[in-house]
């Protein structure tokens, strides 16, 4: 007769398995059949015909200092538990601890294939090296709601190990992948934007379904040219102006590169050599006078006049229509090398 | 005065609109203009003459398309649900078509059940199509139905005249969507109809909150052109934020621009937010008014459109929440944002509808190109990165004497959500959704 029971692993560092402090921080993967340290608040929440069959304790040194080889040893331990569901932490703000839960969950999903949780709080490292792969409930900063907190993990373990979806992030509570899909929903966006309304209206819960960006870091400014008389400085727009033809296929909208473009031999550009690749703005001025994009005539001009030193040799251009913040912050690091590299001093950036 | 002149005054000029709703079920080809049973029967020559009294149409090509068939429309200039005024209660398409008078009061004759969708020879840099079957997901996941593979349509081929500017074209194009809609429902919507919808804003009963809506009728990153009929048939170039009744947008006083990014004149006649506000006025909520804007180019433009906006919904209309829409594409979305940050910071709270951008990226991050706090609340209307594959199909609608692009579009073809036609309807009302995990 098969097994029915659904067997439940545990991971927990060397603190919450209750082997030892910082001191023993160094302890290498080891197997308890018994339900141990903060373990034993899971047993509660077991159902019927489901078991705690053992916990794999490991100091939070040992996982950060030799990172395969450890989970090799907890890999083996699982295997030998045939476990159906695996939970890891919670980690609360352990950072060595919830970047180990992670890792683990990654792995045993992966190598077992069976469902893994993992739960800590937001600001753990762990939440933002891990939650694209890996299901992480969100807990509190401290073990006060230990118990509940197993409680959750093991109810999102049971769904996932019956193969069922675990549902919208904000309604059970963990950290979203990261990832948008599209759904037919019940009502009309106009239907769930007034819903929303009358939610916010009335004090009533609610949940955006856009998110905003969590927030743009302060960019602190380059220190200022010291003289611009003797400064290379460069023409750097996102409004998609390029050679006729465009060359290098800059996508007209979330362009994924940048184009160079040499004008060192030009005092302006003309229209008939240039066309616009930017599907977000009315091009007709720029098709018409290219220069009001990219103004090679007014740097050329204040070069001769000796304002600037010189005019770096090529034009940098890419299209920043739609760009996702993770591209558009990868063009700009790239941009930024090349110009650096090249000796630029300072960049007329013009947008549209 | 005494409180009952007022209440006399109140009676008297308080809009009310009553749609007199006509069901069509199927179009035919016929000798006459009539409606029995469901069935529209249309003679072609009649509606032809009619939209060639327009000298920039050399021609027109009428086809039928059905629910279910497997047939693909496209490039779409746009989508109308026929409707026209009755008994001399207003003009059709004020300043666009008919004469510059008020619209919103009295009887509307509506054919619900098909549309009139013309076919768009001009280039463009959105060249939306329209499937007669629900498209289906890339991934496989489920095939996504739209208000427009419901309807029966009547497709306009237009052959336009030589020699026309592009915009002069595409007014042709809009007027000929207009006439055909007026045209059809003319001579069909006789008789006793079968539902009649009554909107009117009488003041609700209790203290529910106030609810406004903001509706962004344009977007000026592409700016419009001159006889470009946008309100009441002005271009709203210039378009200093105006109060309307929700009434006036529902009877033909607003359209959209010539290449509005997923807002159709069907979408405008059947606003969704605006009907959804009026199904709910006097219940849940009091539909307090709507205030029409417009994104614009410049600093000056923007930021006294944010203040009148922020104004009218806070002082003159006094609501307690509004909901806010865009059309356009991402400068539109920040313009709509300003507005909003403003009116919470005069203590209106608001939701809005956008579309989500992350998708082609990674999403765990947000996706607004904002991050005003207080704009908490927003519905999306999908992701122009979804990808859906379709299928081949047994018949194309395109472009009059264009044999490459009818074969080109009979072919399967992987398109992104944006361009199929009533997919992400910018004024809410598709249930696409782009869910979060």
């Amino acid at each position: 007769m098969p097994d029915l029971t659904v067997r439940v692993a545990l991971y927990l560092n060397q603190f919450f398995g209750q082997v030892g402090g910082e001191e023993a921080a160094g302890i290498g993967p080891r197997l308890v059949r018994d339900p141990a340290g903060s373990g034993r608040a899971l047993v509660s929440h077991l159902g019927a015909g489901e078991e705690l069959v053992g916990t794999v304790i490991c100091g939070d040194n040992a996982f950060a200092e030799r990172p395969e080889q450890v989970t090799d040893g907890i890999l083996d331990l699982l295997r030998s538990l045939s476990p159906d569901i695996f939970l890891a932490g919670p980690a609360y703000n352990a950072g060595r601890y919830g970047v180990a839960c992670g890792a683990l969950c990654r792995d045993v999903a992966a190598d077992l294939g069976i469902a893994a949780v993992t739960a800590m709080f937001r600001e753990n490292p762990g939440v933002d090296l891990y939650r694209r792969h890996v299901v992480i409930l969100e807990t509190g900063e401290n073990a006060r709601t230990m118990a509940a907190d197993l409680g959750r993990m093991l109810s999102l373990g049971r769904r996932l190990r019956d193969g069922l979806p675990p549902g919208r992030p904000h309604e059970v509570g963990y950290f979203s992948h990261g990832i948008v899909v599209p759904e037919l929903a019940a009502d009309t966006a106009a239907t769930r934007a007034v819903d929303l309304l009358l939610a916010k209206v009335s004090g009533q819960p609610y949940h955006s379904e856009v998110e905003l960006p969590p927030s743009f870091a302060r960019v602190p400014p380059a220190p200022p040219v010291a003289d611009l008389t003797t400064a290379t400085v460069a023409l750097v727009t996102d409004g998609g102006l390029v050679p006729l033809g465009n060359p290098d296929g800059i996508e007209s909208r979330a362009a994924t590169k940048f184009g160079v473009y040499d004008i060192e031999e030009l005092d302006h550009l003309e229209a008939a050599d240039y066309e616009v690749s930017h599907g977000g703005y009315d091009t007709g001025f720029v098709k018409a006078d290219p220069n009001r994009l990219v103004p090679v005539d007014a740097a050329r001009d204040m070069e001769r006049e000796g304002h600037i030193g010189r005019l770096y040799r090529n034009f940098l251009v890419t299209t920043g229509l739609a760009n996702p913040l993770e591209n558009s912050r990868r063009l700009g690091r790239e941009m930024a090398d090349y110009l650096k590299a090249a000796g630029v001093d300072a960049v007329i950036l013009t947008s549209t | 005065m005494d409180g009952a002149s007022g209440h006399r005054c109140e009676e008297k000029y308080a809009m009310e609109l009553k749609l007199q709703v006509y069901s069509v079920r199927d179009l035919a080809w016929g000798k006459t203009m009539v409606l029995r049973d469901g069935t529209l029967s249309v003679d072609r020559e009649q509606l032809v003459g009619h939209l060639l009294q327009d000298a920039r149409l050399t021609g027109v090509d009428l086809e039928i398309a059905r629910p279910g068939e497997s047939c693909r429309i496209g490039p779409v200039f746009d989508v109308a649900e026929p409707r026209c005024k009755l008994d001399g209660s207003g003009p059709d398409f004020p300043g666009a078509l008919g004469p510059l008078e008020s619209v919103g009061s009295g009887a509307t004759g509506v054919l619900r059940g098909m549309a009139v969708t013309v076919v768009n020879p001009v280039q463009g840099p959105l060249q939306p199509i329209l499937e007669m079957r629900p498209p289906a997901l890339t991934d496989g996941t489920a095939a996504i139905s739209t208000r427009y593979d419901q309807l029966v349509h009547l497709v306009v081929v237009p052959h336009l005249a030589g020699g026309l500017d592009a915009n002069d074209a595409r007014n042709a194009l809009r007027i000929a969507t207009l006439r055909a809609s007026v045209y059809l429902s003319r001579a069909a919507c006789t008789g006793d109809p079968e539902a009649v919808e009554t909107y009117t804003l009488a003041p609700p009963i209790g203290p529910l909150p106030r609810v406004a809506y903001v509706y962004q009728i344009h977007s000026h990153q592409h700016p419009t052109v001159a006889g470009e009929p946008l309100l009441y048939g002005d271009n709203a170039r210039h378009l200093l934020p105006t109060i309307l009744h929700p009434n006036e947008i529902l009877d033909g006083a607003v359209l959209p621009g010539y290449g509005s990014m997923g807002i159709e004149t069907y979408g405008v006649q059947n606003h969704a937010v605006i009907l959804d506000l009026y199904r709910r006025h006097g219940r849940e909520l009091d539909f307090a008014g709507v205030v029409v804007t417009v994104a614009h180019q410049t600093i000056a433009e923007r930021e006294r459109a944010r203040t009148i906006a922020s104004n009218l919904v806070a002082h003159t209309l006094r609501a307690d929440g509004v909901v806010l829409s865009k059309s356009g594409g991402g400068a539109p979305h920040v313009d709509m944002a300003e507005v909003a940050h403003r009116c919470e910071q005069l203590g209106v709270k608001t939701a809005l509808i956008a579309w989500e951008i992350s998708s082609e990226g990674d999403a765990t991050e947000g996706s607004a190109l904002f991050n005003y706090s207080d704009l908490d609340a927003i519905a999306n209307v999908g992701s122009n990165g979804f990808a859906f594959s379709l299928p081949a199909v047994d018949r194309v609608i395109t472009i009059a004497d264009r044999p490459a692009v009818a074969e080109r579009l009979r072919q399967p073809l992987d398109v992104h959500a944006n361009y199929l036609c009533g997919m992400m309807d910018q004024l809410g009302g598709g249930r696409l959704l782009a869910a979060r995990y």
